[in-house]
C-alpha cells in the first residue's frame, strides 16, 4: 500500500521543470516600472472610491505575496501596477502640462501593454497547468491510492480511513482552486484597465466606472491566484 | 502581435491534449495498482510522460517570452518610463509657475474690482 502522504513524484517534477522566472521577472519590472513612472508624472492624491477598491486588490496582493505558490512572486508586481495605474485620478489636480504628458505617455504605452498582458496571461497559465498536474498526481497517486490500498487491509481501522478520505478531500479542493484560477483574465482584466485609463486621460471626463469595474474585476482575479496558492500544495 | 501569442496557446492544447489524456489513463491505473513490479512499471511510464509534459510547457513559455514583439513591448515601456520619469522631474516647476500666474491673475482681478468700484464710486 501507499504508506506516505508524499507524493510519489511531485517533488521530483517540480525539479525537473525548467521553469524562466527571468524573463517572466523582465516583464513585470516593465509593467512595474511604467505603472510607477504613471504615478510620478500625476502625483496622485487619494481618492475615496479608488481607495476603497485598490484597497481590496492590495489585501489580494498581500496573500499573493505571503502564499510562496507559484503566482506568489509573479502576480504580486502586477496587481502592485494595477494599484499604480489608479492612482494617476487626481481630478482638478492635474495642470495641463501632466495631462498632456500622460495623455501622450498612455497612448504610447497602449500596444506594448496589450502585447505583454498577452505573454505574461499564457506563460502564468503554463504554470497553472503545469500546478495542476501535481495536484492531479497528488490525489489520484497518493491519496486515493492510499484509500484504495488500505480498503482492502483489515488490519487498517476506520478512523485510519476516515483520515485517508479527509486528506482527499482536501487534494479536491486544492486541484479546484487552481483549477478555477484564471491567469489569463486576470492579464486582460489589467490591460482593460489600462485602456479605461487611456480613454479617461484622453477625454479628461472624470469617467471612473469603468475603471472601478475593472479594478475590482482584477481583485477578483488575484484573490483566485492567490487562494489556489495558498491551499495546502503538494508537499515539497 | 497577439496572433503570434494564439497560434503557440493552440499549439500547446494540441500537443497537451494527448499527453494528458494518457496521464489520466495511467494515473487512474496507479491508483488502484499495490506496491509491485507493474506499480514500478506504471509509474516509470508515468514519469516519463509527465517529462515530456513539462518539455513542452517549458517550451511554449519560451517561445511566448522570446517573441520579437514581446521583447520590443518590453523595451519600448521600459524606454517610455525612463523619459516619463525625466520629464516627471521637471513637472513641480510647470505646477509652480502656474501656480504663480494663478495667483497673478487673482491680484490682477482684485486689482481690477477695486478699479470699478472706486470707478463707480466716483460716479455716484
Amino acid at each position: 500500500m501507499a504508506d506516505t502522504a508524499v507524493p510519489v513524484n511531485a517533488t521530483s517534477s517540480q525539479q525537473k521543470y525548467p521553469t524562466t522566472p527571468l524573463e517572466i521577472a523582465d516583464l513585470l519590472k516593465a509593467l512595474d516600472n511604467y505603472t510607477a513612472a504613471l504615478a510620478a508624472v500625476t502625483r496622485a492624491q487619494d481618492r475615496t472610491d479608488f481607495d476603497t477598491a485598490a484597497g481590496k486588490l492590495s489585501a489580494a496582493v498581500g496573500a499573493l505575496a505571503r502564499s510562496g505558490g507559484p503566482y506568489g512572486a509573479a502576480a504580486a508586481p502586477v496587481a502592485k501596477a494595477s494599484v499604480n495605474i489608479a492612482l494617476w485620478l487626481v481630478g482638478g489636480a492635474l495642470d495641463y502640462q501632466r495631462l498632456e504628458v500622460l495623455r501622450n505617455s498612455t497612448r504610447a504605452a497602449c500596444q506594448p501593454i496589450h502585447i505583454i498582458t498577452g505573454a505574461l496571461g499564457v506563460a502564468l497559465d503554463i504554470q497553472r497547468r503545469h500546478l495542476l498536474q501535481l495536484d492531479s498526481d497528488w490525489l489520484k497517486i497518493d491519496m486515493i491510492r492510499k484509500y484504495n490500498m488500505d480498503r482492502g487491509n483489515p488490519r487498517v481501522k476506520d478512523e485510519a480511513l476516515g483520515a485517508d478520505i479527509d486528506n482527499a478531500q482536501a487534494a479536491v479542493e486544492k486541484f479546484e482552486a487552481v483549477r478555477i484560477a484564471t491567469p489569463i483574465a486576470t492579464m486582460r482584466a489589467l490591460s482593460d484597465t489600462h485602456d479605461a485609463l487611456v480613454l479617461a486621460v484622453r477625454n479628461n471626463d472624470g469617467e471612473f466606472s469603468a475603471l472601478l469595474t475593472n479594478l475590482q474585476t482584477l481583485a477578483t482575479g488575484a484573490q483566485a491566484l492567490a487562494t489556489a496558492a495558498a491551499l495546502p500544495a503538494t508537499k515539497s | 502581435m497577439a496572433q503570434g501569442i494564439d497560434d503557440i496557446r493552440k499549439s500547446l492544447n494540441t500537443a497537451l491534449a494527448a499527453l494528458d489524456t494518457s496521464i489520466d489513463v495511467l494515473s487512474n491505473q496507479i491508483s488502484q495498482t499495490p506496491n509491485g513490479p507493474l506499480f514500478k512499471q506504471l509509474m516509470a511510464r508515468h514519469d516519463d510522460l509527465v517529462d515530456e509534459r513539462n518539455a513542452v510547457l517549458a517550451a511554449a513559455t519560451d517561445a511566448v517570452l522570446q517573441l520579437p514583439q514581446v521583447v520590443g513591448a518590453a523595451a519600448t515601456l521600459n524606454a517610455l518610463a525612463n523619459q516619463m520619469n525625466a520629464v516627471a522631474q521637471n513637472l513641480p516647476k510647470a505646477t509652480n509657475v502656474i501656480n504663480v500666474l494663478a495667483g497673478g491673475t487673482s491680484v490682477l482681478s482684485s486689482a481690477q474690482h477695486f478699479a470699478n468700484t472706486l470707478a463707480t464710486a466716483q460716479q455716484s
